[in-house]
């Protein structure tokens, strides 16, 4: 029995397809359509995060939050400090949840030469050891604030339906400090690597906040411009093409790249102190960019959202917090108001959109991921590393090779694109 | 006696469910050393044709023709079927638009003239028999670690 040739190793399924030729490749994305903006009409919209978390095991915190502040723009809803510092502590373990997934299970076997992250740990145990406590981390601060590592129960529009103890938020601030050393090691694992050579031209965008916090009420780009994530429907354009169940994504007709190459490029420097000091003079170039240069700032992105867990439980620890929260009732529409809600996910800047009318209900819904935004730049790497590969070496089974690597890199979130 | 072959397979879905046995973290080592894995796509290359398999897990939604095809193609290779998660169990949210008016939602996310690669969403078991079931949107680890420590019992 012959299963269908997905490139391994990703999130999601997608076939690689390569034009020699005429240097070209394409990612094929075959994931089923899942049509979750259809399947919100008619919903309740407090239900809404509820649904929409299950579009990714991987990223579920993210759209969890961004479709609670979609619900709250719409029905003018401004959360409390209490609220937004517990969702940014939430957003900074999707992160490092998210990136250690990628960066030890997905891509160090190409570099350390075994087929699987399950044969690292007979060849690399202390590498492998030092992942595993990253995991435990990671998955006890998504439990202790939103319930459990993957779907969150805790969250709702307008606050939250169960606050963490106190004494919990201590414990895991006090695993945090433990983990800093082995983390560090293990960011230096992926600087150490040498990646695949080749540059062009993209455009970086990303939220912007006064800190390196995942929020953000505007969007810069690399190219000086900047909007309002309320505007990202006359800026960000999804065409669906043929040979794909993912749209792809441009801005100003040409393909650009969110996510942490262009979190790292325009907001470096409020990176947290260890995390600077591990990143040194790497900094992404929009000009001279590099997909493979995501696993480097993935693994300072780490660093940088362990130093900020650890700020943001010191600010709770200051914060009154009640056993129970208070109970939330919704302000009724007066009429279809749309309203739209923006976080930095893992991957880059994600878009959920809402109608909602008096009732309540979700009357019309629009979601933009990262990985649709970055499907075009995808290609556009592809090409470039094509071009670079030396005539000698170009023999298919090592440009497959390279350029499943790529993909890779990129950390595509398919089962996200199709949603 | 040979190590149990089990095999995990994802069809349409978010990958919660196969992520939840990272989340088993030293023990799923223990259980790569007591069990071969015949295929794993998240986590290992494709090993070329696919062997006779002990323990199939099957997560997420029978959506595409090669989902139907998969699982079907999985029957045969396996002794055993564990439907693992809502989506493998019951369908789940893609369940929520039914056949009929999947065009009219197709349309509404693709636009005109698209031509999807969905079919319907079904259960596993609307497709082949399934063995057992384990439920949850993701499964609790505590029922996976208890089902992967069964194996040798299920497949005597």
């Amino acid at each position: 029995m012959n299963l269908p040739d997905y490139v391994t190793k990703i999130e999601g399924h997608g076939v690689l397809n390569i034009h020699f030729k005429e240097c070209r490749a394409r990612l094929e994305v075959t994931e089923g359509e899942r049509l979750f903006e259809a399947v919100l009409l008619g919903q309740d919209a407090a239900r809404a995060p509820f649904i929409t978390s299950k579009i990714c095991g991987i990223c579920p915190t993210a759209h969890n939050l961004a479709s609670i502040f979609a619900v709250e723009n719409a029905l003018d809803i401004t959360p409390d400090e209490l609220t937004l510092t517990l969702r940014k502590l939430m957003l900074s373990g999707q992160v490092i949840f998210s990136h250690l997934l990628h960066l030890f299970f997905l891509v160090l076997p190409d570099y350390y030469n075994v087929p699987s992250a399950l044969a690292l740990a007979d060849k690399f145990p202390a590498e492998y050891h030092l992942a595993l406590n990253l995991k435990r981390l990671s998955d006890h601060l998504l439990t202790v604030v939103g319930g459990r590592p993957i779907h969150p129960t805790t969250t709702a529009v307008g606050g939250f339906i169960k606050y963490p103890a106190k004494g919990e938020l201590v414990t895991l601030q006090n695993e945090i400090t433990d983990v800093l050393d082995e983390a560090a090691d293990f960011v230096k694992i992926f600087m150490d690597i040498e990646y695949p050579e080749y540059r062009r031209a993209s455009e970086y965008l990303t939220l912007k906040n006064n800190t390196y916090d995942l929020l953000g009420d505007i969007v810069i780009s690399s190219s000086g411009n900047k909007f309002e994530p309320k505007n990202y429907r006359e800026e960000i354009k999804e065409t669906v093409k043929e040979y794909s169940t993912a749209k792809f994504g441009s801005h100003k007709e040409k393909p650009f790249n969110v996510g942490v190459l262009a979190r790292m490029s325009l907001l470096g420097e409020m990176l947290n102190p260890k995390a600077k000091s591990l990143a040194g003079d790497f900094k992404p170039d929009p000009q001279n960019h590099n997909a493979f240069e995501n696993i480097k700032a993935q693994a300072i992105e780490l660093m940088h959202f362990l130093e900020e867990a650890d700020k943001l439980i010191g600010e709770l620890l200051n914060m009154e917090i009640s056993e129970k929260p208070p109970a939330i009732s919704l302000p009724k529409l007066s009429e279809p108001t749309w309203g739209i809600g923006a976080v930095e996910a893992p991957r880059g800047t994600l878009y959920h959109a809402y109608e909602i009318d008096i009732n309540g209900k979700i009357i019309n819904a629009d979601i933009v991921t990262p990985t649709v935004q970055n499907l075009t730049s995808v290609e556009a790497d592809a090409e470039a590393l094509l071009h670079s590969l030396k005539l000698e070496q170009k023999v298919q089974n090592i440009c497959v090779i390279e350029l499943e690597k790529l993909i890779r890199a990129y950390d595509p979130c398919i089962t996200c694109s199709v949603h | 006696m040979d190590k149990p072959r089990i095999a995990i397979f994802d069809l349409t879905d978010c990958e919660g469910c196969e992520l939840q046995f990272l989340g088993l973290k030293e023990k799923l080592l223990d259980f790569a050393q007591d069990y071969e894995i015949a295929n794993w796509r998240l986590v290992q290359p494709h090993q070329g044709n696919l062997p006779e398999i002990d323990v199939a897990i099957i997560q997420g939604t029978v959506i595409t023709e090669v989902d139907t095809d998969l699982v079907k193609k999985v029957r045969e290779k396996s002794k055993f079927i564990v439907a693992i998660g809502e989506c493998a169990r019951t369908g789940w949210i893609p369940t929520w638009i039914t056949k009929e008016k999947r065009p009219e939602a197709i349309k509404y996310v693709y636009g005109e003239n698209y031509q999807p690669q969905a079919v319907d969403a079904l259960a596993v078991k609307s497709i082949v028999k399934v063995d057992l079931e384990i439920p949850g949107c993701p499964p609790e680890p505590a029922n996976l670690e208890k089902f992967l420590n069964d194996i040798p019992t299920l497949i005597k």
